[in-house]
């Protein structure tokens, strides 16, 4: 039974809003029953827009993954890189992504650099907190152990620090790969000039020209994508973590 | 489906530009655009399609644009050869230190003005009721322009403008921002019926879809003028091919729209001077209107921002 809720809030939540849809006029609030059949009609376009828009999240969170971990282990080497370091992490967190885009465009040009950029950028910093508190969040008499055997500090990240921080690393992607897709449409709606084609782009041009159904359509397949990419980072999280961590079987 | 454009196809049209012998090899130049591949550019496709262009020695890459699309600063960081801007943004974007000259300007006058639903009797911007919310790019120069000339501080409300008409549709006193090749027609293919209030009208007209190219001046510079200015003619001649072109780069363009944009950009094409001139007194006209408003330092000249490579 418990299975179904998430299916009934659905039904619910569809119902409401078809409800709310028949005060309005299509063009502000179109139903659902109007926004499945505008994205059928533009489904071919749609999926296209999709793959590339899903390579640029990928991609950016890619870059942010492998830039966390390389401060994130930095930070734990050299608490004085952390102590100089950490704060301007912080910064680039509050920057306003949508504000930097036009920069990017200027540096990078148009096309799939800006949207890999901005994915990277938000998603990097909610990687490297995850990742620098799992490494650090070694057990202490794990740690003693290792000391006393005089191990290398290569050994006590690979077979100590690393294994500790994977529960923490998973929490962090699930956010991280929400984070990628929003950056990455964010970068398209003002980094892209249509090619390739992208989510953000296409759903800034169909709600420019007033197609506010097809405008939902793609805002709806962008939230799948992210839901898609969620999903695939849990199974991933339980399949190594239910074989090397006794954290991923909850 | 939106493809970078390399357009550099060959013709035997005659336009009277300068030919360069066969054999020499081609100027690359890449055309950064302001906005998407629509009718406002017509005259740079057909310069590609018609092989003006490579006729006076350049491959032309078109590279579309999109909202806020900084041309200049591609112009200006070398990522372009060629830019698209206006006349306005160009002066502005000269005081900040971005080295770009004006040399052809499609639009003899400015593409923008305000849209308001007919069946209210608006005709001018004066006729605006006080109390109205504006829907506008808040900040820009002719947001400020309009709010300096008809002293509308706290007479009417600007909001910012999203590029939506959703709400203008819904909204029979709605007002708003809009360009001739754009919301007009996007509003009347929904069933409104618009009226469309001219910058001209209120005293604001800086040239648009302005080609700007480095500063100084390269060789190339009153070659490629001279195709763009061809390129131009041929397209208000017989503007079929680069429609087509355009439709096949923009997804979003239909053929009843595109009809629709090239009619109503027609007149302010060539305006009163005609097709690609530039005067010294309407480029005066814009400077001390920025100057007015503050946006350029007093004293400001236009004496090095523009150059009639043409006439």
């Amino acid at each position: 039974m418990k299975r179904l809720y998430p299916l009934i809030a659905a039904l619910l939540g569809l119902a409401g809003w078809t409800l709310l849809a028949q005060r309005y006029e299509a063009i502000i609030l179109p139903s659902p029953n109007e926004v499945f059949r505008a994205g059928h009609g533009i489904f071919g376009e749609l999926l296209v827009a999709t793959g590339w828009t899903a390579a640029a999240a990928l991609t950016g969170l890619g870059i942010g993954l492998l830039l966390a971990c390389t401060f994130a282990v930095l930070f734990v080497r050299f608490r004085w890189l952390e102590l100089a370091l950490y704060p301007y992490a912080v910064v680039l967190q509050t920057l306003p992504v949508i504000a930097i885009a036009p920069l990017l465009v200027i540096w990078l040009g148009y096309g799939l650099g800006v949207s890999c950029a901005t994915a990277a950028l938000v998603c990097f910093f909610p990687l490297l907190t995850s990742l620098h508190l799992g490494l650090t969040s070694t057990p202490s008499d794990g740690v003693a152990l290792f000391q006393l055997q005089n191990a290398s500090f290569r050994d006590m990240l690979l077979k100590l620090r690393i294994p500790y921080a994977l529960p923490y690393l998973f929490t962090g992607l699930r956010s991280g790969v929400g984070l990628a897709v929003i950056g990455a449409v964010v970068g398209e709606f003002v980094g892209s000039n249509g090619s390739p084609p992208s989510l953000g782009y296409l759903t800034m041009r169909k709600l420019r020209s007033a197609d506010t159904a097809e405008g939902f359509a793609l805002i709806i397949a962008s939230g799948l994508l992210a839901l898609t990419l969620f999903l695939i980072v849990r199974l991933l999280e339980r399949r190594v973590l239910s074989s090397w961590h006794t954290g991923g079987a909850s | 489906m939106m493809l970078l454009m390399l357009l550099a196809c060959g013709s035997s049209n005659d336009d009277g530009s300068t030919a360069v012998d066969p054999g020499t090899e081609l100027q690359e130049i890449r055309l950064a655009l302001n906005w998407f591949p629509e009718p406002e550019f017509g005259g740079f496709y057909e310069g590609a399609l018609g092989g003006h262009y490579e006729r006076a020695g350049f491959k032309v890459e078109i590279i579309p644009g999109g909202p806020g699309a900084p041309t200049l600063e591609l112009l200006g960081s070398g990522k372009a050869e060629a830019a698209i801007s206006a006349a306005d943004d160009l002066l502005i974007k000269r005081s900040k230190g971005i080295r770009a000259i004006g040399v052809y300007p499609a639009f003899q006058n400015s593409p923008q003005g305000l849209l308001a639903h007919a069946v209210t009797g608006i005709e001018t911007a004066g006729d605006i009721p006080t109390g109205s919310t504006i829907s506008i790019e808040v900040g820009s120069p002719f947001q400020q322009h309009l709010w300096a000339t008809y002293s509308w501080e706290g007479q009417m409300e600007a909001v910012p403008y999203a590029g939506l008409v959703g709400s203008f549709m819904t909204d029979e006193s709605s007002i708003q921002q809009a360009y001739i090749t754009s919301e007009p027609c996007i509003v009347r293919s929904k069933g409104g019926s618009p009226v469309f209030l001219e910058a001209r009208s209120t005293g604001w007209n800086p040239y648009g879809s302005l080609l700007a190219l480095p500063d100084p001046l390269p060789q190339w510079a009153p070659a490629f003028v001279e195709a763009t200015h061809a390129g131009w003619e041929a397209y208000l001649a017989n503007p079929e091919k680069a429609n087509k072109a355009m439709l096949d780069a923009n997804d979003q363009l239909t053929p009843e729209l595109m009809d629709c944009i090239v009619d109503a950009q027609k007149p302010f094409l060539t305006g009163e001077d005609g097709l690609g001139k530039m005067t010294e007194a309407r480029w005066t006209s814009v400077n001390d209107h920025l100057v007015a408003l503050g946006l350029l330092p007093e004293g400001s000249s236009t004496e090095t921002a523009w150059k009639d490579l043409l006439h």
